[in-house]
């Protein structure tokens, strides 16, 4: 048998190699080419009257036809057209998600300036550095989010132009006087941003603070100037009843002007409250360092502690800006809560349940950074069965969805029992009652680790709960109440409810601030002892909150209905009628996954400032943390009568916050222990 | 198993939108298309007006969003069941054409009492309804509690400015102001004159004197002058100046004014013409 010679493997393949074998792929595709022409030239079949033109009748027609059209072309007039289509998706759903997404970067940048002066203040007059670096890393946030603001401002405007000319000619033909102003002040606010957040640390703290008090006036005056344009469209005023204009005054100051005004800022203000705390829940998550944990930890809990300062006045808001609407037109407003948008609620009551469930859930597991006896803890199974059992309440339907025969079952389209809870007078007992809850457990969590020493505590504590006791009672019978008077009665009580609720609140913080002054602090705080769990909990509000304030943008638009301007501009183009809710929640989810993506790759950027700034052991962030050894930070220097511990943090002004100065060992040592409890804080959380 | 962060990040955000949105496709889906205006032919019976006024009832007309048929209890407005036969009892010297045609044209000249006012003017946006798509629902509204006895033909009252067809005493208006004097709880009855603008003068009349409301909006008054503000002023920024002042009035006017007498007054002001 004859053997063959054993083929030898090259060791590697060389550059050589690699050029032989390009060359002769190069080779084989020009000889293809040449070959295929040469076969084409040689062997393909010409056609005699090849090279000829050829012209059919029908050519002829067609070339007729093209000239005429290029005739009339020429000589059409121009016409103003009312409406014009956008691809794909339609008009009405692009200018949908565009305003949406601007009105939500702008939410942020106007709310976030808010608490960053309110910060920056308490943090220069307690001298206390770390809310002032506090400050400055939330002003961070704002440049990426002023830029997409302005992006999507702008494409908001040319869409309008371009897509709903004629109404768009008619709005700014109406508020043309505001136009000026708002432009000025656009560039005001631009100013003052770019010069509060540029020059911190540069110039002194007072001449900083009205800087920063600048940024927020002008910011509120160029949302309400945009509020008249958009609440005219909904409550128009002013103008004669084919539209034309009499009173720009009267036309800014519709009815639902100031209650959207009022509305905005404190949704605003929850709303870039939860967005800062999922910021710092994001770099909770990413921290390296247990100071950094310990930072974030801190940051995040003043971020929520915004938006639930925000969400809870936010009802009361809510019920004025609805009494408004009826007051404006009954129709408007039983079209919003009796009829095509009455399911709306529905959801929206899943979503605040959801919020309040969640802010509830933050804080009890807050309550595991505190060392000691937590005193609060056997209420959080009581707190927690009267939340949800108002959850359950809020988001009972009058009349459910339900099959002939079950409707033959129930006896009606309402359930025989449940049906009484689908009605206002329960909804609105349901509402301030997980109010008062929530309130409940902001003070437990406040007075984690403290020990009143004040000679009236036990007389404090009886009162206290002596009058959320009688608030809930009150509530709860004019709740009641409600069943059993007419309709115009039981639309008032909804008035002493809130007053009762938001009375019982202000006495309980009076007394419990005065009560815990030089309280005893049995109890170190860990700030950054959180489970990571916390932090998904603070991403899921600021989701939460997110989808709520596209949905509520999106019954404020759709009460309009098929008019652009209510009552004296109709809509006319193919999108005026109102679309189911199940559409309508598909594009506000869209809208809040863009903003996510959005955001957080504004939250990558600045991570990458600050990583940039840091040290290697976290410096940066470890000069901003409070110190161990006190309850002070969040629950100190924010809260009205705890001063923060007396050298806690040295006294420094506004401006701190950039210097270079190192944090020391002693720090990341006291955190290092906080953190190795880390873990542990998580299961020792309620 | 270790997921990592960012994964879990987007399953969060991604899982919480679709929980949201999964919640929307719950509830009931309808679409609410803008209603058409409806013609009627010449020919069209008496039945034929009935049904298409049930239509009209139940969708463009948007009556049955406030007005509940069959109902008690604590209402909102008024229930419709037995219209037919309780509107020619509700206001003297009204039958019940005249009265079905004003609560639709001027629904708060007069208001039942223990209601508030609150409708709108149906032939007015944004409801909008053409006179015949009102007579329509007339011809529906007379099949609760008795029959429809209008026509295509039926000339209603109100309709293109047209006065009510009863018979009116011109001097009722006066004996109904002195009713409202005495009352601030019951809402006025309208037996009153008619304008040729169509507003109900009398009561309305009576209580801007009763309000002294040309001490200073009359002659030689401080601020402007109250004839001819239906063509400066809407309906609207009327009623506000009316509820919100300003500058502020006595407390004999805003401890004393009821929403009726605000809902009468604006309508006639709003159709006060120079001179009027």
């Amino acid at each position: 048998m004859p053997s063959f010679p054993k083929l030898k493997r090259p060791e590697k393949i060389t550059p050589g190699m690699i050029a032989l074998l390009v060359l002769v792929l190069a080779l084989g595709a020009w000889m293809t080419w040449k070959g295929a022409v040469w076969f084409d030239d040689t062997l393909g079949y010409d056609s005699p009257l090849a090279g000829e033109a050829l012209e059919t009748p029908f050519d002829r027609a067609q070339a007729d036809a093209e000239a005429a059209a290029a005739e009339e072309a020429m000589a059409r007039p121009y016409e103003e057209v009312e409406y014009r289509a956008f691809p794909v998706v339609g008009s009405r759903v692009a200018i949908w998600v565009v305003a949406q997404l601007k009105l939500l970067f702008a939410a942020f940048v106007l709310a976030v300036p808010m608490f960053v002066l309110i910060i920056e203040f308490v943090g220069w007059r307690t001298k206390d550095e770390r809310l002032d670096r506090l400050a400055y890393e939330f002003t961070s946030l704002l440049s990426p989010a002023f830029a997409m603001t302005a992006a999507f401002g702008g494409v908001m405007t040319f869409m309008l132009i371009a897509l709903y000319p004629k109404f768009t000619t008619y709005l700014m033909g109406i508020f043309s006087p505001t136009l000026a102003p708002y432009f000025v002040l656009l560039f005001a606010e631009a100013a003052f941003f770019y010069t509060y957040y540029l020059t911190w640390g540069k110039v002194g703290p007072k001449l900083h603070l009205f800087l920063g008090l600048m940024l927020n006036l002008v910011g509120t005056a160029l949302m309400f100037i945009a509020n008249a344009w958009l609440t005219f469209m909904t409550s128009p005023a002013g103008i004669s009843e084919k539209g034309a204009i009499i009173s720009v005054w009267d036309a800014v100051s519709n009815y639902t002007w100031m209650p959207i005004n009022i509305h905005r800022i404190i949704a605003n203000i929850a709303f870039g409250g939860s967005i800062a705390a999922a910021y710092a829940a994001f770099q909770f998550l990413n921290a390296k360092t247990p100071a950094e944990r310990a930072h974030y930890d801190w940051m995040g809990y003043i971020g929520n502690f915004v938006a639930v300062a925000g969400l809870l006045p936010l009802p009361f808001a809510g019920y004025w800006l609805a009494s408004e609407i009826y007051a404006f037109s009954q129709t408007m407003g039983i079209t919003m809560m009796g009829g095509a948008f009455s399911w709306l609620f529905i959801i929206q009551a899943v979503l605040i349940g959801n919020l309040f469930l969640g802010i509830n859930y933050y804080l009890w597991m807050g309550m595991g950074r505190v060392e000691g006896k937590r005193a609060g803890k056997p209420l959080i199974p009581v707190l927690l069965g009267v939340i949800t059992l108002c959850f359950i309440v809020w988001a009972t339907p009058r009349s459910p969805v339900t099959t002939p025969e079950e409707m033959a079952a129930m006896g009606g389209s309402s359930h025989p029992i449940l049906g009484f809870l689908g009605v206002m007078s329960a909804k609105n007992t349901a509402v301030n009652l997980i109010i008062l809850a929530t309130f409940v457990s902001f003070i437990l969590y406040r007075r984690s680790g403290k020990k009143p020493s004040v000679g009236w505590a036990k007389l404090g504590n009886v009162v206290q709960g002596g009058i959320l006791l009688f608030s809930a009672l009150v509530v709860i019978s004019l709740g009641i109440a409600g069943y059993f008077v007419e309709a115009q009665v039981r639309i008032g009580l909804s008035v002493p409810m809130v007053l009762t609720v938001l009375f019982a609140m202000l006495i309980v913080t009076v007394i419990d601030v005065l009560m815990l002054r030089g309280a005893d602090e049995s109890g170190k705080t860990h700030w950054g002892r959180m489970p990571d769990r916390a932090q998904y909990v603070l991403i899921f509000l600021a989701v939460t909150f997110t989808w709520l304030m596209g949905l509520m943008g999106y019954v404020r638009s759709g009460l309009r209905q098929h008019w652009h301007v209510y009552g004296v501009i109709r809509d006319t183009s193919p999108d005026a009628f109102t679309p189911t809710l199940g559409y309508a929640t598909k594009v506000v989810s869209v809208t809040v996954l863009i903003f996510f993506a959005l955001i957080g790759f504004i939250f990558w950027l600045a991570s990458l400032s600050h990583k940039k700034k840091r040290g290697p052991f976290g410096e940066a962030a470890a000069e901003a943390v409070p110190a161990a050894g006190g309850h002070d930070g969040p629950g100190g220097a924010l809260e009205p009568g705890t001063p923060a511990s007396p050298g806690s943090a040295p006294a420094i002004v506004p401006g701190a916050a950039r210097s270079a100065s190192a944090a020391t060992r002693d720090d990341l040592v006291a955190y290092g222990e906080s953190d190795e409890t880390g873990e542990a804080g998580g299961e020792e959380s309620p | 198993m270790n997921v990592p962060m960012p994964v879990k990040l987007l399953a969060l955000v991604l899982g919480a939108t679709l929980f949201y949105t999964w919640v929307g496709s719950l509830v009931p889906q309808k679409e609410v298309h803008p209603p058409e205006v409806v013609e009627l032919a010449d020919d069209l019976s008496t039945e034929e007006l009935v049904e298409i006024g049930k239509t009209i009832y139940e969708g463009k007309g948007l009556c049955n969003t406030c007005h509940t048929i069959g109902k008690s209890g604590a209402l909102r407005f008024p229930d419709m069941a037995g219209i037919a036969e309780t509107a020619s009892t509700r206001v003297p010297g009204f039958g019940q054409l005249d009265y079905l045609a004003q609560s639709i044209y001027q629904p708060n000249a007069f208001i039942v009492p223990g209601f508030n006012p609150g409708m709108p003017a149906i032939d007015k946006p944004p409801i909008g309804l053409s006179d015949g798509e009102i007579l329509s629902v007339i011809a529906y509204l007379q099949t609760l509690g008795g029959e429809a006895t209008v026509s295509v033909g039926t000339q209603l009252p109100y309709a293109d400015g047209a006065e009510p067809t009863s018979d009116v005493d011109p001097a009722g208006g006066t004996e109904v102001a002195d009713a409202i004097a005495g009352s601030d709880t019951v809402a006025p009855p309208q037996t009153a004159t008619v304008t040729q603008a169509g507003a109900a003068a009398g009561p309305a009349q009576a209580l801007l004197e009763r309000y002294a409301c040309n001490e200073c909006h009359g002659e030689g008054g401080e601020a402007s002058r109250l004839a001819g503000l239906g063509t400066r002023r809407t309906p609207a920024d009327i009623r506000r100046a009316l509820v919100d002042h300003e500058p502020p009035l006595p407390a004999s006017y805003t401890g004393r004014v009821t929403l009726a007498e605000v809902s009468a007054m604006t309508e006639y002001l709003s159709n006060l013409e120079e001179g009027g």
